[in-house]
């Protein structure tokens, strides 16, 4: 059995599943007659995603898998989770704080988080930036970002 | 042709000029970095066209493209790692020719190379696209919606290693293509009382997220390699390793022309992209060399082979766009919301509705050849520079600006949220092999298949009998399932070979 075939193809099968029966008739209103419902493409996309998924975990219950498949690094998944706390720090800024706080944080951070210790470097690219970012905006197209 | 002609009148001016130049030049630079590639360009720099004038928007956004497609040979050349998988080839030759101290030889060739692989398909773009579209203007919905079908489930089996996998990707496009007021009852579909989602989900931080920041985060993790690759580079001492001999012209021109039509076809066919035509280009030089077990250790040709056909394959991939309104590869489907923002619906009624702005279009496509030469090649040191810049010092500055581009798209951050939402779907889809180009091509053409297809439904009265009324599109059809057959025939599945039985 290829695992990530099986689980895969199971999971999405599942999820398409759920949006047939839960989500679009949650989330879709039904209309009157002479009008195609709205319902119609959104259900066919479901139906054809649940059926190939469906293909695709039998086929990986026979042993067989796309070539293209790569496994995920674990320096894969710190990056991610390093990236991603800085930007969610960001978003927390940009929302409670200052736009300009979350811009530095961003820039800043994902300098750190990726090892970058030159100080002129941080400090020269995040202004460098910001300032650029402040001139598009602020002078040139006269928006303020909020 | 006058509408051509007038186009040079307007497009040659300083303004537009200056933004094909910024869009050629920014567009080397992407391409040169690893991961950051012309689709990604394009998605990143859609923003900043918002407050240009059509013409100069239209032809930054070109030049990014051809910028970097030919500005992914750099990284290509001298990482052994290509910008974009289309320039792969590239690498095979080009990286031993770095190797060998000639990394400016090969820089060289590779910029000639793309250049007139582009310029010949920027003249078969022209004298194409017209023509084609007068024909497909006596298509009707049914047809259409027939051709859209056929072409989702082409590009779905040949953009990725498995059709089935290529077919789930298109149709989660077209599901989220869904999401919005449907246009004729008015009702809200998957918005889950999202007002932001009423209007549906953009495009825009969609493919930054899958394209660029998901990339990134791929790049990221692989940052020490690559710097380390960059790190040993160094250049010849000889003057004639640092430029291409006539003889050298002589054996790569023949090469060039096959290359540029190589990849012209393979762009006008949906679906197939530039990877397929660079690699088809190099295969047929190798097969025709009289020597070919001296490809792989740093023939000029190779390069010239690969480059010619990787950028002879974007202007050619426009021709669906223009002629029927399908997009045939990812950049083309980005292109079309920037066109269509900008005031050009791209399909076989343009030719008739906006012939000046086409023929402008035209022009800056031309121009837009002539800048990437003159950018190339004065800006060759400097571009070569890009790679050495460590990977830690490119990410900060990618992120902020994908960020920048999603946000101003809407100047609300439910845009990033969106984009980080479709970043993670970008990554996981890369990993599990799910092809997020057709993804992002039947998200595209989601909206004028449901319309096709709810306005078949009415003309042929719900009856599938009255198909036969509409024999192109029975011939799609056909072609649809014959696609599925004979893909479907070449990628079945292989039984993983059982373990050899161990003698104790």
């Amino acid at each position: 059995m290829k695992q990530t075939e099986f689980y895969s193809g199971a999971v999405i099968c599942g999820l398409a599943l759920g949006t047939i029966f839960w989500v679009i008739p949650w989330q879709i209103e039904e209309v009157g007659e002479g009008y195609v419902s709205p319902r119609l493409l959104p259900q066919i996309c479901m139906w054809l995603i649940a059926g190939l998924c469906a293909l695709q975990a039998v086929n990986g219950l026979r042993g067989i898998q796309s070539s293209g498949v790569t496994p995920i690094r674990r320096a894969e998944i710190f990056t991610f989770l390093k990236l991603g706390a800085v930007l969610a720090l960001s978003l927390a800024l940009f929302v409670w704080v200052a736009p300009l706080a979350a811009g530095i944080s961003l820039i800043a951070g994902a300098f750190l988080v990726l090892g970058e210790r030159n100080p002129l470097v941080i400090l020269g690219v995040t202004g460098g930036l910001l300032l650029l970012i402040w001139g598009v905006f602020y002078r040139l197209l006269g928006t303020a970002i909020v | 042709m006058d509408y051509l002609i007038s186009g040079f009148g307007n497009v040659l001016n300083v303004s537009t000029l200056l933004w094909v130049f910024i869009g050629v030049t920014l567009g080397y630079v992407l391409g040169a970095i690893p991961g950051l590639g012309k689709a990604t360009g394009v998605a990143v720099s859609i923003p900043l066209t918002f407050y240009l004038p059509p013409i100069s928007a239209i032809a930054m956004l070109i030049g990014i493209a051809k910028g970097s497609a030919a500005g992914s040979a750099v990284s290509a050349i001298l990482l052994n790692t290509p910008g974009e998988p289309s320039s792969a080839p590239t690498a095979l030759d080009g990286y031993p020719l770095a190797r060998q101290g000639k990394a400016q030889k090969a820089l060289k060739m590779g910029l000639f190379a793309s250049v007139c692989g582009d310029f010949i398909s920027t003249l078969i773009l022209i004298s194409l696209a017209a023509p084609l579209a007068s024909y497909a203007l006596l298509i009707g919905p049914v047809e259409l919606c027939a051709i859209l079908l056929f072409s989702l489930t082409f590009i779905g089996g040949l953009s990725g290693t498995s059709l089935v996998k290529g077919v789930i990707a298109g149709a989660f496009g077209v599901f989220l293509a869904t999401v919005g007021i449907e246009i004729e009852t008015f009702v809200p579909r998957l918005t889950f009382g999202l007002l932001e989602l009423d209007e549906g989900i953009s495009l825009i931080p969609m493919a930054i997220g899958m394209l660029a920041l998901a990339e990134m985060i791929v790049q990221a993790s692989n940052m020490r390699a690559l710097d380390q690759e960059a790190a040993a580079l160094r250049d010849g001492g000889h003057p004639d390793d640092q430029r291409v001999t006539r003889d050298e012209w002589l054996r790569c021109l023949p090469v060039i022309g096959r290359g540029s039509l190589i990849g012209s076809v393979v762009g006008i066919l949906p679906g197939l992209g530039a990877s397929v035509g660079s690699f088809m280009s190099y295969s047929a030089t190798v097969r025709l060399s009289k020597n070919p077990g001296s490809y792989g250790t740093g023939r000029i040709e190779g390069v010239a082979a690969a480059e010619s056909a990787d950028n002879a394959v974007v202007p050619a991939s426009l021709i669906p766009l223009f002629a029927l309104g399908i997009p045939g590869s990812v950049i083309a489907a980005i292109l079309i919301s920037a066109l269509i923002m900008h005031g050009l619906t791209p399909g076989p009624l343009m030719f008739k509705q906006q012939p000046q702005l086409v023929g402008d279009l035209y022009a800056s496509l031309l121009c837009a050849s002539v800048i990437l030469l003159v950018v190339g090649y004065t800006g060759q040191k400097l571009f070569a520079q890009v790679v050495r810049v460590p990977l830690r010092r490119v990410v900060p500055v990618v992120i902020f600006l994908c960020c920048v581009g999603a946000y101003m798209e809407t100047s609300s951050l439910f845009s990033i949220y969106l984009m980080l939402f479709f970043t993670v779907l970008g990554y996981v889809m890369r990993k599990l092999d799910y092809s997020f180009i057709t993804f992002l091509i039947g998200f595209v053409i989601g909206p004028n298949l449901e319309l096709t297809f709810r306005q078949s439904i009415q003309l042929l009265d719900g009856k599938v009998s009255r198909l036969t009324e509409h024999p192109i599109a029975v011939v799609f059809a056909l072609m649809t399932l014959a696609t599925v057959a004979v893909i479907g025939w070449a990628q079945r599945p292989k039984p993983a070979a059982e373990p050899l039985p161990t003698s104790r």
